[in-house]
């Protein structure tokens, strides 16, 4: 019987769709493309914490050692 | 177009009350075991005593000096804190369903939060300003930390949106409930670092610093301090009433809860039948051994003991 033209090449994508399909952001199925994409979102989301936390530090550098000014606080209460 | 008339229908159910739900998640958390509560604090404290000394150090005399190595070694305490509390919010949700509490596939639960939690410091403060999707948002990051240890990225995603959209109304008055208890808290923390200095000062006549000036009420890290405290204090309530939300959620598309009842029926069952056993040995045996019926027993075999100097049991021939 022969063969039909463009299995080999149809079994190959269908392969490669398998792979794709199951690693849309999917640890653990065994896929190394899966594991490589997981890794890939999990260092997206370390360098997005990191960069929010040296935003913050940067901000904070900025902040007032008192929220009240002495003024205020002196008239409420009794200053030392 | 009916289906998704339905699934809406659903979704806006009202499910149990935000009061009642709460309720529950008192009772949760009073239930929990020392382990449980382990796993929180193992989690939270560090993430917390690093998040204070960062904020003193950046607002104190240091500057932006070790600001990169502070910011990183932040942002892993902040991931270990969300696992840990995943694995809290896991156990009680364990406990709900009548299931066994075990650490299951670490690394995926870790992964899990690592994907999706940074992203909570971007979206709930832009959710809040936009005001509209803040009560969603905050429900799908409370989920993720809830639903972490069900499965992988992709079906943690799927569950948490899916429950996060279910009984709106009843989402939205425990953000309220939440938000005013955590006023609460706040105020009468404030209160006692107010009164506690005076009433030592009156009372004991302790001069300590707090009491020789109220000026440190003011300053931005006893501030900061304080609104940590409040959310300890707060948060494991927070993490449990999400839980019985999740639950609920899911007993409405699988009927968990009868599984639940039918376990706790099971492990109830076995327990009874084990002390029904127990009692009816205790109370059979004695009387068994009383009544001279050991014989078959001492027959079956060979020789038991040194029958010299023992009396003649009931049954024995006579020589």
């Amino acid at each position: 019987m022969r063969k039909r033209p463009g299995v080999k090449f149809r079994f190959l994508s269908g392969k490669m769709k398998d792979i794709c399909r199951g690693s849309a952001i999917r640890m653990g199925n065994g896929h190394p493309l899966s594991v490589v994409v997981t890794l890939f979102a999990v260092a997206v989301g370390v360098f997005v914490l990191w960069s929010v936390f040296y935003s913050l530090g940067r901000v904070l550098v900025h902040v007032p050692s008192r929220v009240v000014p002495d003024g205020i606080a002196g008239l409420l209460l009794d200053k030392p | 177009m009916t289906a998704v008339r339905v699934i809406h229908a659903t979704n806006r159910q009202k499910g149990k009350g935000s009061v009642e739900i709460m309720e529950e998640a008192a009772g949760l958390v009073r239930r929990a075991s020392a382990a449980d509560l382990c796993c929180y604090c193992l989690g939270t404290f560090p993430f917390v005593s690093y998040f204070l000394l960062f904020f003193s150090r950046r607002s104190g005399a240091e500057g932006c000096a070790g600001l990169v190595s502070d910011s990183l070694a932040l942002s892993f305490l902040f991931l270990w804190m969300k696992y840990w509390q995943s694995v809290y919010a896991s156990r009680l949700l364990a406990g709900v369903r009548n299931e066994r509490k075990e650490f299951l596939l670490p690394c995926r639960q870790a992964a899990v939060q690592t994907v999706f939690q940074p992203w909570s410091l971007f979206l709930l403060p832009l959710s809040l300003l936009l005001t509209l999707p803040f009560p969603w948002c905050f429900a799908f990051f409370q989920n993720v930390t809830v639903l972490g240890a069900e499965g992988d990225v992709r079906t943690v995603f799927r569950r948490a949106y899916r429950q996060s959209l279910l009984f709106p109304a009843q989402n939205l008055l425990v953000i309220l409930f939440v938000l005013n208890l955590s006023l609460i808290v706040y105020l009468n923390l404030c209160a006692a670092s107010f009164l506690i200095p005076l009433l030592i000062k009156k009372l004991l006549g302790i001069e300590t610093v707090f009491s020789r000036s109220h000026h440190f009420l003011f300053t931005p890290s006893f501030l900061l301090f304080l609104a940590v405290l409040t959310y300890l204090c707060v948060d494991p309530f927070v993490k449990a009433a999400y839980v019985l939300r999740c639950y609920y959620g899911e007993c409405r598309e699988t009927g968990a809860h009868l599984l639940s009842e039918l376990r706790a029926l099971r492990r109830s069952a076995a327990r009874s039948a084990a002390l029904l056993l127990t009692a009816t040995f205790l109370l059979a045996a004695p009387r068994y051994l009383s009544s001279g019926k050991t014989e078959g027993l001492l027959i079956s075999g060979s020789v038991p003991f040194d029958r010299k100097g023992v009396d003649a049991f009931p049954g024995d021939p006579v020589p």
